[in-house]
């Protein structure tokens, strides 16, 4: 029973990892940076989405601007920071990022301060409940439910996008060779700027759906992105649908380390799940062959 | 059609290409050739801007030495570039269509495709990268020709190729050139490109060393014994 | 970092100290820039020096200052127990994580190394013993006073970072460089990269360890997140700042890092926002770091009144030899022995003084000139190997040499060639030792400000000259012959390795028909076998490889050049 139960919160919770990991690979995968500043530019995204929501009172609007702001800040960060760097070093690319990353959270800091704020689910009401057997009963809230549908939609979306849209080949395409993607007139500094936006807007749409919980705090995404890393790795870093699926094993894990055992120790659990993976199959859980990009 | 003027690449402090300057008429075939290393891969990157370069390029009498990849690929330059580059994790299909990306009419232009290469039509819902290397190499022609060229560079079409193929390659060339395209050839095989050449670059450690009529440069001693190995 | 340049800065820490004495706010910044130090100096090793960027290095900071924590409050074991024991720790977690982690490459490891910084700063949180999110408090600290525990640190920092520098100049270290470098060239050493960044890794490990310790008993009390995530990026913008590969950067780093924050009011701008925006500008503007860019300032500056001292007294000295006027420009020449002449051109940076050895040649005059720009000889404005090369045409021609054998070493070698293929009738035999080839000889653009840097520091100089003659063991004549460049026209530094790039004589080599030797030596790094053989394929020579020198056989070994050369001559 408890273990159902875990798995039912676990999956909203999962899939909200897995949309992380989902942004982290689609960068990872086409341009070859691992986004360090991933959380964070969720988080800043979710306080733009704080600040819209306290001046308008309307939340699909705050969400619009975050998740628009999101695909804005992925352009900018590709244009000025990383296209300089692009060639030159994997470490090169990795400090940046995680210069954006202590960036976004200092301006965070002094923009809002370090208190939390609290932040509206989408849907309020009674939790669904369904009752099994004797004295089973299983509880489901509202909102978790909405984020499930939406997050799955969403990665819907995204894989049809991009398997049968045009830019969305070419996005594929520019990830398996950049030179075969030029020679084609494929505009690849275009590409990669809208492979960020997108990846950076996931990451502000699970900003915005999960500050409820976490509240809007410059530190709020921290735990976030380790996750999505993990379900990335469980996934395996080279497949979309991978990152979903891992971000949802994940989810249950998580609840189930945290029923049976104790949620102090949930995280570092999990993190030694994340060695462990890359120590001895670095291309996840599904995946036949590691690609081993760097 | 082209004209390139002191066209240099460097690769940090590698000279790939010198100065060097070449032209390409309307409607000719001209072949570079050279040993390995020479430079040719490194001066087709430069007129098809896939890596930065140093000099003026002129496509009509147009000065487009500050246009990107795809604005020249825009302007009817393609590239087809060495080792294929196809996508490998893409279908056939995909992949041709991408050769559409900017130019061509993928309906028009996948008919021809298929029919100059048939094998491709069976394998067209495959992944690329589980083709042979031959039929990637087709594949890699075939994308190139999806776009439409005005100019068509190819840099060795024929690696890895089976002389069939190969034939059926330089024929298809000699066929485009009829029907008004031009041509810059980059060939391994000196001998077989010059046949269907109007004019060669003889390009050496960066440099043109010499130019001339194809015709002449295969009756020329020096240069068959120097360059071409024959 | 050897024992004295130790021994200075820690006498320069201590003398800091007692000018801080009464200012304990002071001291402990200071003790704490020591302490991240450290922990960056360990860091350097493992991401600057092999290569392997760690994000979770406040983990082994973490476990060093819990473990002394934790052994003096419960035990009340002394502080030298301790810190064995957190040492100990560090390095078997170091080697715990490292194990699996350091089979994966660049963002795979961050990754890694950032989960275990993560996961081990929630561990501590965790359990009760060691107080949870709150932390330990009440640590028994080193000493009363302040100045002790900064002495203490300062001494371990010194200690440490002399150890590094062991560490680092020893077989390992090169190792480490290699497996940085590249691993497939490490592997074709024989070295195992795995085993090399493992043993790096450990080492850094101990570094945070000592480091959490000493933390531990100067502050007196922890918490986990004093050893999380922004510790470690913290630790890691300090080496990046500072300078990776950098013995120094660590240092550096830290007083930016460290010492920063208290120059800012509190609370104003927040730190994560001024180091990020650090961090991007140096990997973006900067790589190399601080340290790098001071060593450039000292090398171009520091060195500069010296070497013109050096020069200025040394151009006054007198010189045995004479002058002879050449288009109006004075040239310093010596001239030796009786018969028919051999005229020996001396390379860039050289002098009349390389051929000093060999200028005694049985049965020959050999005349020895300082070429125009160089030396004693008079300056002239337009470099280049031609114009040069007229001079000496001038110089036979005041002379009355009709015909002589030309010997050219490097630079000379152009000159030399230039002189034989434009006026073959002036020279009956050419020798070209370790001479630039005959198409030029292009210097990599990055090279001229370390040229340029040459005019000020005669110790950059000297060792520059003597890499170019490994063999040389004559330390009088190396010191003499460093003087002697520190003479050449100051733009000559540059402009000589310019000309070296313009020339071709490919062609023109045709017209020279009478035999050439060319002598190389093997060790040269300058001028490789290629290029030799490439020189020689239109003329009528040989070309002579000698095993066992450089750039200079000239001074390396002059016996044997005089042997190869006299064989020569009298063919
Ligand atoms: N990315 C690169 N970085 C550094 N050097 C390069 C790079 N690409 C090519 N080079 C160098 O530039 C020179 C010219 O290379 P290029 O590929 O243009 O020759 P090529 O004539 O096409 O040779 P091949 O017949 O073997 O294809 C070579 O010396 C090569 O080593
Ligand atoms: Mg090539």
């Amino acid at each position: 029973m408890l273990i159902l139960q875990s798995i039912i919160l676990g999956i909203p919770q999962g899939a909200l990892y897995g949309l992380m990991a989902f942004g982290i690979s689609l960068i990872f995968r086409t341009v070859g940076v691992m986004n360090f500043s991933h959380g964070n530019a969720g988080m800043f995204s979710a306080f733009i989405a704080l600040t819209v929501f306290l001046l308008t009172q309307n939340l699909l609007l705050a969400i619009l601007c975050a998740v628009i702001f999101g695909i804005l800040l992925g352009f900018l960060i590709e244009k000025f920071l990383m296209r300089p760097v692009k060639h030159l070093s994997h470490g090169g690319m990795l400090i940046i990022t995680l210069g954006i990353l202590m960036i976004l959270e200092g301006l965070a800091q002094i923009i809002w301060g370090v208190n939390p704020f609290s932040f509206n689910e989408l849907v309020s009401g009674p939790p669904l409940m369904f009752t099994l057997g004797e004295d089973g009963l299983l509880i489901l809230p509202l909102n978790d439910l909405l984020i499930t549908v939406i997050s799955l939609g969403i990665t819907i979306l995204l894989a049809v996008f991009l398997k049968v849209t045009k830019v969305g080949i070419a996005i594929r395409a520019r990830s398996q060779d950049e030179v075969g993607s030029k020679v084609v007139g494929i505009n690849t500094n275009m590409i990669d700027g809208l492979v960020w936006g997108i990846g950076i807007s996931l990451s502000a749409l699970v900003g915005v759906l999960i500050a409820p919980k976490t509240t809007v705090t410059p530190t709020m995404m921290m735990n976030m992105q380790l996750y999505g890393f993990t379900a990335g790795v469980l996934g395996g870093f080279t497949s979309l649908y991978g990152s979903i699926l891992g971000g949802i094993i994940l989810g249950i894990l998580e609840k189930i380390v945290g029923i049976y055992i104790s949620p102090d120790y949930q995280l570092t659990i999990i993190l030694l799940i994340i060695i462990l993976m890359l120590a001895f199959k670095p291309s996840g859980l599904f995946a036949k062959k590691f690609e081993g990009r760097v | 059609m082209l004209r390139v003027e002191n066209l240099s690449v460097n690769y940090g402090h590698v000279k790939a290409v010198k100065e060097i300057s070449f032209e390409i008429k309307s409607g000719e075939i001209v072949s570079i050739l050279g040993a390995n290393g020479a430079g040719k891969t490194s001066a087709l990157f430069g007129v098809s801007a896939v890596v930065k370069s140093k000099g003026k390029v002129f496509y009509k009498d147009k000065d487009i030495s500050g246009f990107t990849t795809y604005q020249r690929v825009e302007k009817g330059i393609i590239l087809c570039p060495e080792n294929r580059r196809v996508f490998s994790g893409l279908s056939v299909e995909e992949n041709l269509k991408m050769g559409s990306y900017l130019r061509g009419n993928y309906q028009k232009n996948i008919e021809t495709a298929y029919r100059m290469f048939p094998i491709l039509k069976e394998r067209k819902k495959q992944a690329a990268g589980s083709l042979s290397g031959g039929e990637q190499q087709m594949l890699a022609v075939a994308r190139a020709l999806m776009s439409d060229p005005e100019l068509l560079m190819l840099d060795e079409p024929s690696l890895g190729l089976a002389p069939v193929i190969v034939d059926q390659i330089f024929k298809a060339l000699v066929e485009l050139k009829r029907s008004g395209m031009s041509i810059l050839l980059v060939e391994q095989n000196a001998l077989k490109s010059l046949k269907i050449s109007d004019r060669a670059y003889i390009l050496e450690t960066g440099r043109i060393v010499h130019s001339d009529d194809a015709k002449t440069l295969l009756n020329d001693e020096k240069v068959k014994k120097s360059y071409l190995g024959i | 970092m050897n024992m004295k340049k130790a021994l200075i800065v820690l006498i320069i820490g201590v003398l800091l100290g007692v000018l801080f004495i009464n200012k304990s706010f002071l001291l402990m910044i200071f003790s704490l820039v020591l302490i991240y130090a450290i922990a960056a100096t360990g860091l350097n090793i493992v991401s600057g020096f092999t290569g392997q960027v760690s994000i979770g290095h406040g983990a082994f900071m973490a476990v060093g200052a819990y473990t002394t924590a934790a052994m003096a409050m419960d035990f009340g074991t002394p502080f030298y127990i301790n810190i064995l024991a957190a040492i100990v720790l560090a390095a078997f977690l170091g080697f715990l994580i490292g194990l699996p982690a350091l089979r994966l490459k660049g963002f795979y490891l961050a990754i890694a190394t950032m989960a275990f910084g993560v996961a081990v700063e929630q561990l501590f949180a965790a359990i009760e013993h060691f107080g949870g999110h709150i932390g330990m408090r009440n640590i028994p600290r080193f000493f009363e006073s302040d100045f002790y525990i900064y002495l203490l640190n300062l001494v371990f920092f010194v200690v440490l970072t002399y150890v590094a520098s062991l560490i680092l100049h020893s077989p390992v270290g090169e190792k480490y460089k290699m497996v940085r470098d590249s691993e497939v060239a490490a592997r074709a050493y024989g070295i195992k990269p795995s085993r090399i960044k493992l043993n790096a890794f450990i080492v850094s490990a101990i570094y945070g360890g000592i480091a959490g310790a000493l933390y531990s008993h100067t502050v007196g009390y922890i918490s986990p997140p004093d050893f999380g995530m922004n510790t470690s990026l913290n630790l890691l913008s300090m080496i990046v700042i500072g300078g990776m590969a950098s013995l120094e950067g660590g240092m550096i780093g830290s007083i930016i890092i460290t010492g920063l924050p208290f120059l800012f009011s509190r609370g104003n701008i927040p730190m994560t926002l001024i180091f990020g925006a650090l961090l991007i500008v140096f990997v973006l503007f900067f790589p190399q770091g601080i340290a790098y860019g001071l060593k450039l300032l000292s090398m171009k500056y520091l060195g500069r009144p010296w070497a013109l001292l050096v020069r200025k007294s040394w151009s006054r000295r007198a010189e045995d030899g004479k002058y002879v006027t050449v288009n109006g420009k004075k040239i310093f020449y010596r001239q030796q022995g009786n018969g028919p002449a051999i005229v020996m051109i001396h390379g860039n940076f050289g002098s009349h003084r390389w051929y000093e050895k060999v200028s005694s040649i049985e049965g020959y005059t050999t005349y020895i000139p300082d070429l125009v720009n160089f030396g004693k000889s008079d300056r002239i404005d337009n470099v280049s190997i031609d114009t040069y090369a007229d001079f000496v045409k001038g110089f036979m021609d005041q002379l009355k040499i009709e015909k002589a054998v030309v010997v050219g070493h490097s630079l000379g070698g152009a000159v030399s060639m230039s002189l034989a293929f434009r006026y073959p009738q002036l020279v009956s035999k050419l020798v070209l030792v370790d001479s630039a080839p005959v198409n030029g000889l292009v210097t990599p653009e990055e090279n001229f400000p370390v040229l340029e840097m040459m005019k000020g520091n005669v110790s950059l100089l000297r060792n520059s000259l003597k890499g170019i003659m490994p063999a040389c063991e004559d330390q009088k004549i190396l010191s003499e012959v460093v003087k002697d460049a520190l003479l050449m026209k100051d733009e000559c530094f540059s402009e000589n390795a310019r000309a070296l790039s313009r020339y071709d004589y490919t062609e023109l080599a045709e017209r020279y028909k009478n035999p050439v030797l060319f002598i190389l030596g093997k060790k040269d790094m300058l001028i490789t076998h290629d290029m030799a053989e490439n020189t020689l394929k239109n003329l009528n020579g040989r070309l002579e490889v000698l095993d066992h020198v450089g750039h200079s056989v000239i001074l390396e070994d002059s016996q044997l050049f005089k042997k190869l050369l006299i064989n020569f001559v009298n063919l």
